[in-house]
């Protein structure tokens, strides 16, 4: 798996799935209009300035809250790299890696960087570095459906290559 | 053997199950709702490739989120609903409650393993079921499959001992264990609820208990059928010791004694959701109404969780009490509890609810409040207008 490479945005503790995408927009039949509406309570200008690429850093106990899938739907609509947190809420983990967003549990990241840093996420080397500093970060190794999945892109890609029976 | 390894042994045909270990179960039950379903669907039929669903008389849907629809887009989401149950033949109920309360009525059984598109599956540890909820991509998988993986969750443990006193009741207990175990305290885990006290709770009490549990973060919640004594405890509660509890704005584990928020002025009351509006709650909240009116600066919203709860209220003349005492009735559903179509919030109000969430903006403005509580305070409060403790009305009682 390539290194995942972005600009970093930092949230803090307990973030909830009503944080990420407010009840009100998740009938929405258009989730490009959905998306707009990402984090709009806790960063009201995310939507304008969110990048492709850019990489979600919190803190403990991310995506808690309601099972929507929603909240990863707009982070993947937005093409956010990845999710980073030192402790995740357990659906929200496990819709991330079905959407293809990896999930990574990385603690004590959350606190020693600021939005903007730009980070570079080595899966397989189990580590986060970030540019212009020395410090790197050890990630929480993935249990292997869960990394067969992240290799898959998400839980389609993989159910498909499962029936087909090929390897992962 | 635990009650949770006995129910994914039966769900993955394995001999041996270990805590840790990855395991491919199948369920007994799917729900899902109008909630997040027409992704359910999109997701089956597009990216799955899905044309017949694995056994539509395992699979169960309806509407309870957004009822009677309220935007074009949602009566979008309700018609593809209706139409994809129909041609599936899956087990449909058009906004006869939350489907929750629908499912423990009608569908679950002890030792089945449910999935539900819903953090409060673990409603159904009440009945010794155990209830995990999923996103929509594991839905679609599920009813393209027929089975997923699981990495078996471990058990957090807790007593309950004592007796609870008058005027404390089973959503105190909820609001105090989440107030001790704080909204990630049960993250990737079962609570399990056993004891005495435990055992002696009512189906709607217990339902109550383990469909708080999702507040901190817990995978499921069970109350074991063969009421087992444990000996380790991660944590244990003496009912005798509470008193009424809530959770103050704007997480659920911000809990305190009722006391340190008592005389706060409130806009709204709800009783009713998953958490509490079974005929038993109304029946609770229905002894503090009787016979008075609520203050007129207060709007008292009532949502029986289901059609038959409903029919109970108004078999029973419960319904007439809160009538009378100017509560306004609305259809079975989420209602003010999921906070998306019916008594949203201006900047500034605040809400007493007997619902399961209070975080900021879920029902009105970034500006709004709302604060959980029992439906005994929930209708002292109503009466007041303020943040009221229900033994308060016992003690009037008592001296007529």
């Amino acid at each position: 798996m390539k290194p995942i490479k972005g600009n970093a945005w930092v949230f803090g503790d307990h973030v909830n799935t009503d944080q990420i995408i407010p009840t009100k927009y998740m009938l929405l039949t258009s989730k490009a209009e959905m998306a707009r509406h990402t984090f709009e309570t806790l960063e009201p200008d995310f939507y304008q300035r969110v990048k492709p690429g850019d990489i979600i850093v919190a803190g403990v106990n991310f995506g808690c809250g309601s099972a929507r899938e929603q909240a990863v739907e707009v982070l993947k609509e937005l093409k956010i790299g990845a999710v980073v947190a030192s402790s995740f809420n357990m659906t929200f983990f496990r819709n991330s890696i079905n959407l293809g967003i990896p999930a990574i549990v990385c603690d004590g990241i959350c606190g020693c960087i600021k939005n903007g840093d730009v980070l570079s996420i080595d899966i397989e080397a189990g580590v986060i570095e970030v540019a212009g500093s020395a410090s790197s970060y050890k990630i929480e190794p993935f249990s292997d459906i869960v990394k067969d999945i992240i290799k898959c892109s998400g839980l389609v890609n993989y159910y498909f290559k499962k029936r087909k029976g090929k390897s992962v | 053997m635990n009650i949770v390894e006995k129910i994914l042994r039966r769900a993955s045909g394995k001999e041996r199950i270990k805590p840790g270990e990855i395991i491919e179960v199948t369920p007994d039950l799917v729900m899902s709702h109008d909630g997040d379903n027409i992704y359910n669907i999109e997701s089956f039929k597009d990216l799955f490739k899905g044309e017949k669903v694995w056994d539509p008389q395992k699979i169960v849907m309806g509407l309870d989120h957004n009822v009677p629809s309220n935007s074009t887009s949602t009566a979008r989401v309700h018609s593809v609903m209706r139409k994809f149950a129909k041609e599936q033949g899956i087990i449909f109920y058009d906004q006869e409650g939350v489907l929750h309360q629908l499912m423990i009525e009608n569908h679950v059984k002890p030792y089945q393993l449910i999935y539900a598109a819903d953090s409060h599956a673990c409603s159904y540890g009440a009945l010794g079921a155990l209830g995990i909820p999923i996103g929509t991509t594991d839905n679609a998988y599920l009813w393209a499959t027929g089975s997923t993986w699981l990495q078996v969750p471990g058990l957090y443990r807790i007593a309950l001992t004592g007796r609870l006193q008058p005027g404390v009741y089973a959503k105190d207990v909820a609001l105090k264990v989440i107030g001790e175990v704080k909204c990630n305290g049960l993250v990737g885990k079962v609570a399990q609820f056993y004891g005495e006290a435990v055992y002696e709770m009512t189906l709607s009490e217990r339902i109550t208990l383990c469909n708080m549990a999702a507040e901190g973060g817990a995978l499921s919640a069970i109350i074991d059928p063969e009421k087992p004594e444990i000996e380790d405890a991660d944590l244990i509660i003496d009912l005798s010791e509470l008193e009424p509890l809530v959770a103050v704005p704007h997480q659920v584990d911000n809990v305190h004694s009722l006391k340190a928020v008592e005389g706060t002025v409130i806009d709204q009351v709800f009783i009713g959701s998953c958490t509490n509006g079974r005929f038993e709650d109304f029946a609770v909240a229905a002894e503090i109404l009787r016979g008075r009116r609520i203050s007129p600066d207060v709007r008292l919203y009532i949502s029986p969780a289901s059609r038959k709860q409903l029919n109970l209220l108004a078999e029973n003349k419960i319904l007439n009490c809160f009538l009378d005492a100017g509560a306004i009735l609305l259809n079975p559903g989420c209602s003010l509890c999921f906070g998306s179509c019916q008594g949203i919030m201006d900047d500034g109000e605040k809400l007493l609810t007997t619902g399961n969430r209070n975080y900021k903006g879920r029902v009105g403005t970034p500006n709004s409040y709302i604060f959980i509580g029992s439906p005994a305070t929930a209708a002292a409060s109503a009466i007041t207008g303020k943040i009221t403790d229900p033994r308060k009305f016992f003690m009037e009682s008592k001296i007529e």
